[in-house]
């Protein structure tokens, strides 16, 4: 009991150290393609302890939504994270592994989030609410579809992740079958949106027509900014892990915890380099070419789901 | 306690709320005094009903209570019987009964010496009453009379600021749509009688009905209960209803009474109807799925006013419920009763939860317009600041609503979407495509409603109780009186207990699917359930929601020791929000609730039809603006392609058929006295 106890905080600790690593690489391999040398992959690690070090700038305005949501988003992301089989599974955590528990604790950062942006008075602030709030309940029902896809399977009729992993691990032959491949499609999509990232959201810049994170964090400075921040990587963390992990059963279930997260690691990093191809070869959308976006990944999950229980 | 005592004190209970209408009246000469019997009552009452309703559940729930009175009325036999649904729902109406009761001590102050305290206070314990009294009847006529009774007085309550032009419009409309209702309920309770024989609930057997008399008393009841419900598209009345009506009565419309559809439909349809086709449940999960989705876009990008968006929500969260009752029917006619229990329990969960959280914003809607005199979102904002105590209450409303973890709406929306993944993992192996490509549009439509009604509250929090005031009236809000704020608080803290401790409320539902469904190993005992399904327990594959509120609270703990480690070497400055270098910024700039939501009505503009139109006065010089007037508007769709065009058919018919049948010629009129007693001549003729 102790000993799992304290594996699965270990687990944590790893899951909060890389976090903000793969946004060092995915900015890494975008400068190597543009032909630039680029900032370390560990710059994400030296912003974050500069923010800490830093003094705060608090609008007046605010109130103690303001103070307290970044604290919240962080906490939230954190504890989806740890929903998510990674190497360790702590079978104590059972009470809450599951994947519409996931859902609901990053809608519950996101509504804090969004009443911060719009606590300062600042026009930023609210229009980057309203557009964070929109492109995420546009992606929801891709998202959804995702989950039921993988929890409704008559073997599992469960979204506990205990109930899956099982089955995953058990089914491990089944990886790259159709529907693995069109959700992990589908899901990468959402994974796009939800961490607002380019075609959806274009998080290196602050121009007011582009933004929409950013521009619902403005006012943020110091250790809240970090939190943010880290909060975001750790969101990215989690659509990267249901990725790894639950659509791409490979290697799970290993004896060995070490080379349990080199696989899983590598499975990231792979990840990690599509969402930077990506990212590279498109543009940003339009803000109202967002729901053409959101229906492509709707029609992929659809068609993930159609390929499960319809054409069997 | 006896199933005997249980029936005294219900009467006693009965004839609380009604000295509480009569001494509220006898009061008259004294607002302040009828104001306060009148509620003393209905708190005493209701206070005693959620006691007696919670031991019947829980320790006599085996017997039903019979409570009877012999009349010479042909037909009408005052009878009424408390079964565990029946109990179930009067403990819903009288836990809001209570926290809206204590609400009201200081909210009616403000229409002291403006209006008849006395006639309120009489309406407001009929109100209640009437409603206990139409779930515990166990008569179709008597049902009907309460039915009758309960709207007639809400009507009269609604329209209690009958001097405005709204207010009456809105009162017009309600009353319209109740009586379209009712006319349905009453062809589907005469059709019943009709192949029964009965007018009582207990005698019925309609095992033997036609199919086809079952399909049409199934559609007239969903028709009839929908118009109360307020489901898409007979909804009409409730947007307009609930903004009008002063917010004790708008929360128990909309915590209570629009329940009593849910009551009338599980009574009728699920419990005396037998298990019809696959098609009624298909049916109801589709009225059910679009009711959700489009009530909350309406609530999110047609209004600005705060108790119409509210309004718009419960649409919703009635779509969601009746979308559970979808998935009940269809797991009747399919003779899954493990499916059928996870939904009974799911739906009746939702009614529960929205009951208390819905009361709860709508209590908090009146104290807003009890402090800052406005129902406008474009006039409100930083009222957090103004009102510190209350906005917490309201605030976790909001997360209830949203669904966040561990508030009460999280386990029962969580409980909806288990429930479809059940049925879809049950109807996928059997082939039936289209049932499970109808679950999965509703799985994807009710996912986009939960985020849109995280969007929808955040709209509702953050335009008009963050950042800075808008208007004077904003900015002079003060907190509301001591009973409001323990009424707010009673109900927050009830969203909060019934996130934290479901199973509780699972228990008693238990008893109300032990006595539906009449199986016994579902009822009794749960764990002897395969543990995969069942969504909230102590098994390996169930959640906790209180286990989730412990780790989140650690977690946060944790946090805040790095927090305070940090703050050491670190100073906070406060200042102006950032205004780009220019002037400071003032409350215009501001986003608005109409600029807040403008993007989803552009991504709905086929359903909206968003339109925009400035009006510019010029000075002495072009372009030199003196004045100038932006308006925005939205199509409510409904309103103009459905009910419009029958109304105004039907004006057009009547101003045509006026001077051919109404020719105002006496001879004319004494001619059709004739014809008709003729007519009736010769029908007894033939009938004899």
């Amino acid at each position: 009991m102790f000993m799992s106890i304290l594996k699965f905080i270990f687990q944590m600790f790893f899951l909060l150290l890389i976090a903000p690593l793969f946004t060092g690489i995915i900015r890494k391999i975008k400068s190597k393609i543009q032909h630039k040398i680029g900032a370390s992959v560990f710059q994400p690690y030296y912003d974050l302890i500069k923010l800490l070090k830093k003094d705060l700038v608090v609008s007046s305005t605010s109130s103690w939504i303001y103070n307290v949501a970044p604290y919240v988003y962080f906490i939230t992301s954190l504890a989806a994270v740890m929903c998510l089989p990674v190497v360790y599974q702590f079978k104590g955590f059972s009470f809450y592994t599951d994947l519409l528990v996931i859902v609901y604790l990053l809608v519950a950062g996101r509504i804090f989030m969004a009443l911060a942006g719009l606590d300062t008075g600042s026009t930023f602030g609210g229009m980057g609410s309203s557009r964070e709030l929109l492109v995420s309940a546009l992606v929801e029902p891709a998202l959804f579809l995702i989950i039921i896809t993988v929890g409704a399977n008559p073997e599992i009729a469960s979204t506990s992740v205990f109930s899956i992993y099982d089955y995953a691990v058990k089914n491990s032959s089944s990886t790259f079958s159709t529907i693995n491949i069109l959700l992990f499609a589908a899901m990468l999509m959402v994974m796009i949106a939800e961490s607002s990232r380019i075609p959806v959201d274009d998080p290196s810049t602050h121009l007011e027509l582009t933004m929409v994170h950013e521009a619902m964090t403005l006012e943020y400075s110091g250790r809240h900014l970090a939190f943010i921040e880290m909060g975001t990587y750790i969101k990215q963390l989690v659509f990267m892990t249901f990725m790894a992990n639950i659509l791409i059963p490979v290697g799970l279930n290993m004896e060995n915890i070490l080379a349990g997260l080199g696989i899983y690691l590598l499975k990231l990093i792979i990840i990690t380099f599509l969402v930077g191809f990506i990212e590279i070869n498109t543009v940003k959308f339009r803000l109202f070419s967002l729901p053409n976006y959101a229906v492509i990944a709707l029609i992929i999950a659809v068609l993930g789901f159609l390929t499960r229980f319809v054409l069997r | 306690m006896s199933s005997n005592q249980i029936a005294v004190f219900f009467i006693v209970s009965v004839i609380l709320y009604i000295t509480g209408a009569l001494t509220s009246l006898a009061s008259f000469s004294s607002s302040k005094w009828s104001n306060r019997l009148a509620n003393t009552f209905a708190l005493l009452a209701s206070s005693l009903l959620t006691f007696l309703m919670i031991c019947k559940l829980i320790y006599s729930r085996d017997v039903a209570i019979n409570i009877n009175f012999n009349t010479n009325i042909p037909f009408l036999a005052i009878k009424f019987n408390i079964d565990n649904l029946s109990a179930f729902f009067i403990m819903i109406i009288s836990i809001v009964a209570i926290i809206v009761s204590l609400f009201s001590y200081t909210y009616m102050s403000h229409y002291f010496s403006k209006k008849n305290i006395a006639v309120f206070g009489c309406l407001y314990n009929l109100f209640i009453v009437s409603m206990v009294l139409l779930v515990s009847s166990s008569n179709l006529l008597l049902f009907l009379v309460f039915w009758e009774l309960m709207s007639l007085v809400s009507f009269f309550l609604v329209i209690f600021e009958h001097e405005k032009e709204d207010v009456q419009k809105a009162g017009r409309i309600y009353i319209i749509m109740t009586y379209i209702g009712t006319a349905c309920i009453t062809a589907a309770f005469v059709l019943i009688a009709a192949y029964t024989g009965s007018f009582n609930f207990t005698s019925i057997n309609l095992q033997s009905i036609p199919q086809g008399a079952a399909n049409i008393i199934f559609i007239l009841l969903l028709i009839g209960f929908g118009t109360k419900a307020g489901i898409i598209p007979v909804h009409i009345w409730l947007p307009y209803a609930h903004p009008v009506a002063p917010s004790n009565i708008s929360a128990l419309m909309s915590g209570v009474m629009i329940k009593m559809a849910v009551y009338g439909l599980i009574r009728f349809i699920f419990n005396i109807l037998p298990a019809g086709d696959l098609w009624w449940g298909v049916i109801v999960l589709c009225t059910g799925i679009a009711s959700a989705l489009i009530g909350i876009t309406y609530s999110i990008a047609s209004t600005t006013n705060i108790k119409r968006l509210l309004a718009y929500s419960s649409i919703e969260n009635m779509g969601i419920i009746l979308a559970g009752l979808g998935i009940m029917l269809i797991a009747r006619a399919s003779g899954n009763y493990f499916l059928l229990s996870l939904s009974l329990t799911a739906t009746l969960l939702h009614t529960l939860n929205h009951a208390v959280f819905k009361s709860l914003l709508f209590m908090g809607a009146g104290a807003v317009q009890y402090s800052a005199h406005t129902k406008n979102m474009e006039k409100l904002g930083g009222l957090i600041k103004k009102m510190p105590i209350a906005s917490v209450f309201i605030f976790i409303g909001c997360l209830s609503i949203s669904a966040v973890p561990p508030f009460n709406g999280f386990i029962s929306e969580y409980m909806i979407f288990k429930m479809i993944i059940s049925s879809i993992s049950h109807f996928a192996p059997s082939q039936s495509f289209l049932l499970v490509l109808v679950l999965m549009v509703a799985a994807a439509a009710l996912a986009l409603t939960g985020a849109l009604v995280a969007f929808c509250f955040v709209k509702f929090f953050g335009i008009s109780f963050l950042g800075m005031p808008r208007s004077k009236e904003a900015e002079s809000a003060v907190e509301p009186g001591k009973p409001m704020l323990v009424a707010l608080a009673s109900a927050a803290m009830l969203c909060l207990l019934l996130g934290i401790f479901p199973n509780y409320a699972i228990r008693l539902i238990d008893s109300v699917g032990s006595q539906l469904i009449n199986l016994k190993l579902l009822a009794t005992d749960w764990s002897q359930l395969p543990s995969r399904y069942y969504p909230a327990d102590n098994s390996i594959l169930s959640i906790s929601s209180g286990l989730i509120a412990i780790l989140l609270v650690v977690l946060g703990g944790l946090l805040l020791l790095v927090v305070m480690a940090l703050r050491k070497r670190t100073s906070i400055e406060r200042y102006n929000t950032w205004d780009c270098g220019f002037t400071k910024i003032n409350s215009k700039m501001q986003y608005s609730a109409t600029g807040f939501s403008k993007s989803l009505r552009i991504i709905f503009r086929g359903f909206f039809k968003p339109a925009r139109d400035l009006e510019i006065t010029e000075g002495t010089a072009p372009y030199h603006i003196k004045a100038g007037r932006y308006t925005t508007s939205t199509v409510k769709f409904f309103e103009k392609y459905l009910y419009q065009p029958v109304v105004s058919n039907i004006i057009h018919f009547s101003r045509k058929i006026r001077f051919t049948v109404q020719t105002g010629s006496i001879h004319a009129y004494l001619m059709y006295f004739f014809g008709i007693m003729v007519l009736m001549l010769l029908y007894y003729s033939f009938t004899a």
